[in-house]
Formats: structure tokens, C-alpha cells, sequence
């Protein structure tokens, strides 16, 4: 098992450094873990346990008090095809972040991030924007101010705050929850289930796909390619005891879809009978990651001061 | 036999794969270097504030645009990359052609457009270079007629005047058509015709359009290549400050298009397996840039214009 751990890192540094993906975003410091699930599945699920998470875990969502999910995708259309590219070649890159916390005073924030950048043959074109919002209940619980502090893509930054009425059965999963775990259960159905080395409930599923040689990926110049697309996913649910109830319960603890396509080929040849010469290394022209990652433990009280304040207009 | 065919092609496109266009020309004191499909950075979207100038200004920039420059170069090199290969219906010959044109508008009603062009031509048997200069006046001989009059002079031929247009003026409707130089209905089309339209670090407005067509042309002797052909259209709008009006709007400072055609294979024949070239080779473009100006011109002294000397 220690010589897996030391193995891991190295095996991962080597792996997407060889990629050579960094580039052509200078600044681009992300790596993907790419197609290895972070856990193995280790025993089947069983059936008392299979109770457990099937009872609990779509209401599962009121535990958490915060979520991180961070999107990355990469396209390398130019960078791959030097030889095929045209002014309509680029190369992109995504970087989203969305970030959910509820604190302790009856304040939730929700904050959502994203850069782009695309740069083609002699233009690179960035964009970035922001959303924030701010949540925040009154003593009597009958109202809730939301400030929204926005930047959009063309740079202007606009603030507001609504106060508006509350119902604590009705609005509560709204403003103070954070409501994914449905989403991941959709996403991750069809895969396998199992329980890892840790006790985690495992999730998880890997496809392949081939471009057939009559439907090739079309390079810039109009010359076709034989691309793969692998994707993946993996969830886990780690099981918890309710402070009050005592009862068992699962919740999602961790999520990540990935796909990337990779070239496999050279250039398909113009005339039917001749083969396609297949590469001994394929060649990543993108991916796309998104990492999703929860918490339980208290994020203690939000200082409301710092909540910006709204836009004189 | 099939042997052969390839030794006859192999000096071809081992030639083909030697030449560069960047570090390539066979015309002398050739310096130009087009900018090509190299433009300006978008990095962020307008503002609904911009968008509201931008459009304004559509509607007042011509009002104020005085002066139109523009300049043209064109490459073929066909003859030099291709030789007897010559693509069917173009000709075994290395063009060039340089011109360029200024457009002014004076404040007595008087319109000067001066062009030179400058072309060339070049293969085994063939070196021909002329040059041709025009001079173009609109102006009112009454109030109410409005006359083009042209001076052409062709490498070192002496001018020839003509009248080319007469007709009656209105001032109200017709200043636009006879002294104007279109700048809104360009940026309007260009604009219309961008994929991405954004703002530079230098809050210049940028509208680009991009497109490429990928295309096997037929060469003499049954042979084929792959060719990949692209365009570039680049527009910029920078603010203006007009004197009488305080105002500001948005007005085209340069207009750029820019086309080229690049093999990207070795050239081939029927059933013979492509091969593509490392770098792709760029065997022609053409590069046009358009500035406007709205410099006061002042009136233009009509005695200067000639007579006319020939109908």
C-alpha cells in the first residue's frame, strides 16, 4: 500500500506532464487527475447499507455546509494541428468555480467565478466574470436580504441588494442549502456501485468512443482524424451518524466527471483501400474536468460587514 | 511508368516544401510584409453603454469622416511554386500589385481622389511592370450640377482628362453620394458581418470575422494539391470627440482584410496517396487597409483642376 502512495504522485506528475498541456496558456497551473478513479471499489454494497443510503441520501443535501465545484476544460484545436490549422483554429480555455457556505448567524453565501480565454491564429480573446451573492435572514426570520455583487463579461461591476419575504418550510432549501446531490445521482446512475477500502459508498462508470474512420474529427484545413473520447465518473458517500436522531445517513462526499479526447491517428488518407496509420502515443486535444467536493463542520458566523455595498446608480 | 510520374513531380514539390512566403519573393525591393491574419485582442465584451455609443455613432459618423485612405497588396506566386503545375484556369506567372488611394473632401464642395497602382508581372518569359496613376475631382461647376472629371497617366504616358459623370445636385440629398466616403454603411456591414465583436486594452472596439474554405484545385498535367484558403476581416472603432458636439462616438480608425490561399499538400495525382505538407505554404494573399480621417481639409483651390483634354 506505501509503495502505491509513493507510486501515485510520480505516475500522475509524468502522465500530464507528458501531455504538455500547459501550454499554449502560459499561465494555466491546472493539471487533471484525469481517467484513474481517486478510490478503488473494493467490496460490493451491501444490502443493509444499500438501505441506509437509498433512505437517506436524497435528503442528504441539509448536511452539508458547503460545496466547491470547480470546472476546467481545455481545447487545444490549434496547438494540436499545426500542420491543419486555419484562422478559425483555436485554442480555449474554461475555468469555472462555484462555491456554496452556510454560516452559523443565518447567512449563506453563494459565489460563482468564470474565466475564458481563446486565443486563434494571432488573437487571443479573455473574458471574466464573477457572481457573488449574499443571503442574509433576519432575527424573525420573516425576511431575507440578498445582495448580488456581479461582474460581468464586459467588466462592469454592479451591486444590489433586495430584501424580500421568508418562509423557513418553504425558502430554506433555497437560500441555506445547497441541493446537488440529486444532480450527481442522475449523473452517476448506470455506473457500478461498491464500497471502497474506506467505507465509502463508490459510484462509478468509464466509457470509450472512436470517431469511425467515415466520420472522422475535421481539422481545420477540412483533413480528418481518428479522436477517442474517454469519460468517467466517480462519486462517493461517506456515512455519518445524525447528532440528534443518532440514525445513519449518507451524504455525497466527493464528485468528478471527466472526458478528454485524444487524437489516435495521422492524417486519414484521401483514397479508401489505404489504412490509417494509427499514432503510438495519442495526442490530448482537450478535456473537461468538473471536481466537486463537500463539507459538514461548521463554517462559524459570516461577517456582514464585509457584504458590499450596493451601487449607487 | 508510375515511377516515372513521380521523378517528373518529385523537383515540384520538393521545391514546393523550400519555400516560405515570409522570406519568399521574386519581385525586387519587395518589402512588404503583410500583417496578416494576426489581429488586435479582444478581452472583454461591451458594455450596454458602448453598444448605445456604437450605434449613435453609426448615424453621425459620416458627418464628420473627411478622408478615406486606403492601400492594397496582392501576391501570386504560381509560377514559382507551381511552374507548368499551374492550377487550371490561373496563369504560369508571379503577380504583384501595389496600390493605393487617398480620398479627400474640401469645404468648398470639391472631392479629390488620388490612386497609384503599381503592378507586375513575372515568369520564364514575361517581365512586365506598369504603373498607373488617377486623379479623380467631383466638384459643382454651377450650384445645381454637380461634374467627375479623371486625369489618368500610365507609366509615362502623358495625362489624360475626361469628364466621366455630369448631372444635376441637390446639396440636401446628394452631398452624402458625391462627397461622402461611406464610413457608416462599411462599419455598419463589417460590424454586422463580425463573429466576435469586443473591446482591446486599449478600449478600442474590435470586430473580427474569420473563415477559412478547405478545397482540392486542379493543377495542369491531371495532378491535384490541397489547398486551404483564409480569410481575415478586422475592423476598429475608436472614440471621437467631435468639436461642435460634446458627445463622443465611435469611429472606424482602420478597417483590414486580409486573404491568402495555402497548400497544404504535396502535389499528387489520381490515386496517389497525399501527402501534407509540415508547414503549409502560402502561394498568394491579398491585404487591404482603410483609414478614415476627419481632418478639416479646408477648400481646395479649383483653378488646379485640369481641363479636360481628350473625350
Amino acid at each position: 500500500m506505501n509503495r502505491k502512495m509513493l507510486l501515485l504522485p510520480l505516475l500522475s506528475f509524468f502522465v500530464v506532464g507528458c501531455n504538455g498541456q500547459n501550454a499554449p496558456f502560459t499561465d494555466d497551473q491546472y493539471k487533471p487527475k484525469g481517467m484513474a478513479p481517486t478510490h478503488k471499489i473494493v467490496e460490493v454494497l451491501p444490502s443493509e447499507e444499500e438501505d441506509i443510503f437509498d433512505s437517506t441520501v436524497e435528503e442528504s443535501d441539509a448536511y452539508l455546509t458547503a460545496a466547491t465545484i470547480t470546472s476546467e476544460s481545455r481545447f487545444y484545436g490549434k496547438k494540436v494541428f499545426p500542420s491543419h490549422s486555419s484562422v478559425e483554429s483555436f485554442d480555449e480555455r474554461n475555468s469555472q468555480s462555484n462555491t456554496f457556505t452556510r454560516y452559523e448567524n443565518r447567512v449563506s453565501v453563494f459565489k460563482n467565478k468564470e474565466f475564458a480565454s481563446r486565443v486563434y491564429e494571432g488573437t487571443l480573446i479573455k473574458k471574466e466574470s464573477k457572481e457573488d451573492t449574499y443571503n442574509v435572514l433576519n432575527e424573525s426570520e420573516d425576511e431575507i436580504a440578498i445582495t448580488t455583487d456581479v461582474t460581468s463579461f464586459d467588466g462592469e461591476n454592479h451591486i444590489e441588494t433586495n430584501t424580500i419575504s421568508y418562509d423557513p418550510l418553504f425558502d430554506y432549501e433555497t437560500y441555506f442549502q445547497t441541493n446537488i446531490t440529486d444532480f450527481v445521482l442522475l449523473v452517476a446512475s448506470g455506473g457500478m456501485i461498491g464500497l471502497t477500502k474506506d467505507k465509502m459508498i463508490a459510484m462509478q462508470d468509464m466509457e470509450t468512443s472512436t470517431t469511425p474512420p467515415d466520420a472522422p474529427y475535421i481539422a481545420g484545413d477540412g483533413v480528418g482524424f481518428i479522436v477517442e473520447t474517454n469519460s468517467m465518473f466517480e462519486a462517493y458517500f461517506a456515512k455519518r451518524v445524525d447528532n440528534e436522531t443518532e440514525e445513519e445517513y449518507y451524504h455525497l462526499a466527493s464528485f468528478r466527471l471527466y472526458t478528454e479526447y485524444l487524437v489516435l491517428s495521422e492524417e486519414i488518407p484521401n483514397m479508401a483501400n489505404e489504412s490509417i496509420v494509427y499514432l503510438t502515443k495519442p495526442v490530448l486535444l482537450g478535456y473537461e474536468e468538473t471536481i466537486l467536493t463537500t463539507k459538514l463542520t461548521s463554517n462559524g458566523n459570516f461577517v456582514t460587514s464585509t457584504i458590499p455595498q450596493p451601487t449607487e446608480i | 511508368m508510375k515511377k516515372a510520374k513521380l521523378l517528373l513531380l518529385i523537383p515540384i514539390t520538393s521545391f514546393l516544401a523550400g519555400c516560405v512566403t515570409t522570406d519568399y519573393s521574386p519581385f525586387e525591393e519587395d518589402d512588404y510584409i503583410p500583417i496578416g491574419y494576426q489581429t488586435e485582442s479582444i478581452t472583454r465584451e461591451l458594455t450596454s453603454d458602448e453598444e448605445g455609443v456604437l450605434i449613435d455613432g453609426l448615424l453621425r459618423m459620416d458627418d464628420y469622416v473627411t478622408g478615406v485612405k486606403s492601400a492594397i497588396e496582392e501576391r501570386y506566386y504560381l509560377h514559382s511554386y507551381f511552374g507548368k503545375n499551374t492550377p487550371i484556369d490561373y496563369e504560369d506567372v508571379d503577380a504583384s500589385l501595389s496600390y493605393s488611394s487617398e480620398a479627400k473632401t474640401y469645404n468648398n464642395d470639391v472631392k479629390v481622389v488620388h490612386e497609384n497602382e503599381k503592378e507586375s508581372f513575372l515568369n520564364d518569359y514575361v517581365s512586365v511592370d506598369t504603373q498607373e496613376e488617377v486623379y479623380a475631382w467631383t466638384f459643382l461647376p454651377t450650384p445645381a450640377t454637380y461634374e467627375m472629371r479623371r486625369s489618368v497617366v500610365r507609366d509615362s504616358e502623358d495625362a489624360i482628362v475626361t469628364t466621366i459623370d455630369t448631372g444635376a445636385y441637390v446639396a440636401a440629398t446628394d452631398y452624402q453620394t458625391r462627397f461622402g466616403h461611406n464610413a457608416a454603411m462599411t462599419a455598419d456591414s463589417l460590424l454586422a458581418d463580425s463573429d466576435l465583436i469586443g473591446m482591446n486594452d486599449d478600449e478600442t472596439i474590435v470586430g473580427i470575422r474569420r473563415v477559412s474554405t478547405s478545397s482540392i484545385i486542379e493543377l495542369e498535367r491531371n495532378s491535384y494539391v490541397y489547398t486551404l484558403t483564409n480569410t481575415v476581416m478586422e475592423i476598429k472603432l475608436s472614440l471621437y470627440e467631435p468639436e461642435d458636439d460634446s458627445d463622443p462616438f465611435y469611429l472606424p480608425s482602420q478597417v483590414r482584410e486580409y486573404g491568402e490561399m495555402k497548400v497544404m499538400s504535396e502535389v499528387f495525382v489520381i490515386n496517389e496517396l497525399v501527402k501534407y505538407l509540415d508547414t503549409p505554404i502560402t502561394i498568394c494573399y491579398q491585404e487591404g487597409i482603410v483609414e478614415y480621417s476627419t481632418t478639416d481639409n479646408g477648400d481646395y483651390d479649383t483653378g488646379s483642376i485640369p481641363e479636360v483634354n481628350a473625350i
